[in-house]
């Protein structure tokens, strides 16, 4: 699936094209994958999210020097049990985050197997980055960073140690992902602003609903 | 259409020096196009086995929990009837006309689901939570010719909204319905708490076990049963309606 192009004005009166992205996120359950998509969202963070409660569908805008790339961030159900429901989320995705949690060992394992699984069966295109995420544990540190770097420099992933806690790496991760991405390979550029979401325009129609019989 | 909206959006451009949107013409374009075709679509995207699998499976678990679905305990909703705004708008997706109001209306669930939430305390989810609440909603909601319509909102609507929101919750959609088709009663978790209680009220309930997926099976009057603790439900008990209050 194609990236959608479209165009904005900068303050200075520049006029900018805009990448849409479709950024999936994967990992286990518990990862910090919400904690990690909400700080880059929404600059917040709560040690109350337990278990991740975050946000399942969030975009946010990169703006890069003559690109503003917009990430449709995607959250995947991460559980083993839909393991199998994976493909159709990250089917025609730009850019994947696969997240682990540096404070334990089976979730790097099981980050490897997402990559795997990404490189066999997602868009060859794809744009992988792996994130160390809950990089302020350090103490208790089970995978050490020269490990996770090294396998990310072998499967040409972009790698951060990222904490969402104490907001280390988490613009840059993003950032180092826009960037990456090919910015040519967009479709036509689309004149106007960034498109306001299916929901605003229901509530734009009124009635507070869609359907139309 | 895709390729016929463009046209009519670039010409618009050109000749009335106007942006019009793309999702607009598209829309319109549908609306006029669609109800003309819609019939040999649905005949060429059907999925007779997949829609009553899909149903059969809704039917047998009409009566599972959220508890047996892992909804965490947080997000459960204790009213008689769950997230009943969120099934009802779901399943107004399936007498909307075209493919992109099919997709709003689903989009639309979800919003109704996050807005009890809301009430809950709890308006924002991940996907693990999304999806283990999307399943309940599906399940109970059980439309007809689910996985007929998916498909032609998949094929023929807006592909622009693909990576967007819309998208979003159509591929939740589409996992969901995945994992009901391939539902059994192992992938459930056994209820914590009560798991099994027998009511001693036949007359009450024997039209209410005649129900197919009711969940209720009526024992001989002469069974003897075991192993149960005797309890009485005091909202019944205070109810002067019930006549009969054994539990």
């Amino acid at each position: 699936m194609a990236s959608r192009g479209g165009s904005a004005h900068r303050a200075n009166g520049s006029r900018d094209k805009i990448c849409h992205f479709k950024l999936v996120l994967l990992g286990e359950s518990g990862v910090g994958k919400s904690c990690l998509v909400l700080r880059f969202v929404k600059g917040e963070y709560s040690d109350h999210l337990e278990a991740t409660i975050g946000a399942a569908f969030l975009t946010q805008t990169v703006n890069l020097d003559d690109t503003t790339v917009k990430f449709e961030i995607w959250d995947t159900a991460g559980q083993e049990r839909y393991h199998s429901l994976a493909p159709m989320y990250y089917r025609g995705a730009q850019a994947a985050v696969v997240v682990y949690d540096i404070s334990d060992g089976d979730t790097f394992v099981r980050a490897k197997n997402w990559v795997k699984e990404l490189q066999r069966q997602a868009s060859p295109s794809i744009v992988i980055a792996l994130a160390g995420n809950k990089a302020d544990l350090k103490d208790i540190r089970k995978v050490h960073i020269e490990d996770a770097q090294s396998y990310a420099e072998d499967n040409g992933l972009l790698f951060m140690e990222t904490s969402a806690k104490s907001d280390q790496n988490v613009q840059e991760l993003f950032l180092a992902i826009a960037n990456k991405l090919p910015k040519s390979a967009s479709g036509s550029p689309r004149t106007g602003t960034l498109e306001p979401n299916v929901s605003d325009r229901m509530r734009q129609q009124g009635n507070g609903g869609c359907c139309k019989s | 259409m895709g390729v016929l909206c463009s046209y009519i959006v670039q010409k618009q451009k050109n000749w009335q020096r106007e942006d019009i949107s793309h999702e607009l013409v598209y829309n319109a374009v549908e609306h006029c196009v669609m109800p003309q075709i819609k019939p040999l679509i649905i005949r060429r995207v059907a999925q007779t086995e997949r829609d009553e699998l899909v149903s059969s499976k809704c039917l047998e678990f009409s009566g599972v929990t959220q508890d047996q679905l892992r909804v965490r305990p947080c997000l459960r909703s204790n009213e008689p009837v769950p997230f009943i705004e969120a099934i009802t708008q779901l399943r107004a997706s399936y007498f909307s006309s075209t493919p992109t109001d099919k997709m709003y209306s689903v989009v639309g669930a979800a919003k109704a689901l996050y807005d009890r939430l809301g009430d809950i305390g709890e308006s924002s989810i991940d996907g693990d939570a999304f999806l283990d609440l999307w399943i309940y909603v599906i399940i109970k909601a059980n439309i007809k010719d689910l996985a007929t319509n998916l498909l032609f909102m998949i094929d023929y609507g807006n592909p622009q909204l693909a990576c967007g929101e819309a998208g979003y919750y159509l591929t939740t959609l589409e996992a969901a319905v995945h994992f009901i088709a391939s539902l059994s009663p192992e992938t459930l978790q056994a209820p914590q708490g009560v798991m099994e209680f027998v009511v001693c009220e036949r007359e009450y309930f024997s039209s209410l076990c005649s129900l197919p997926g009711s969940g209720l099976e009526m024992v001989a009057s002469d069974t003897e049963v075991q192993g149960y603790q005797v309890a009485v439900i005091r909202d019944w008990a205070l109810n002067r309606a019930r006549y009969m209050t054994n539990v």
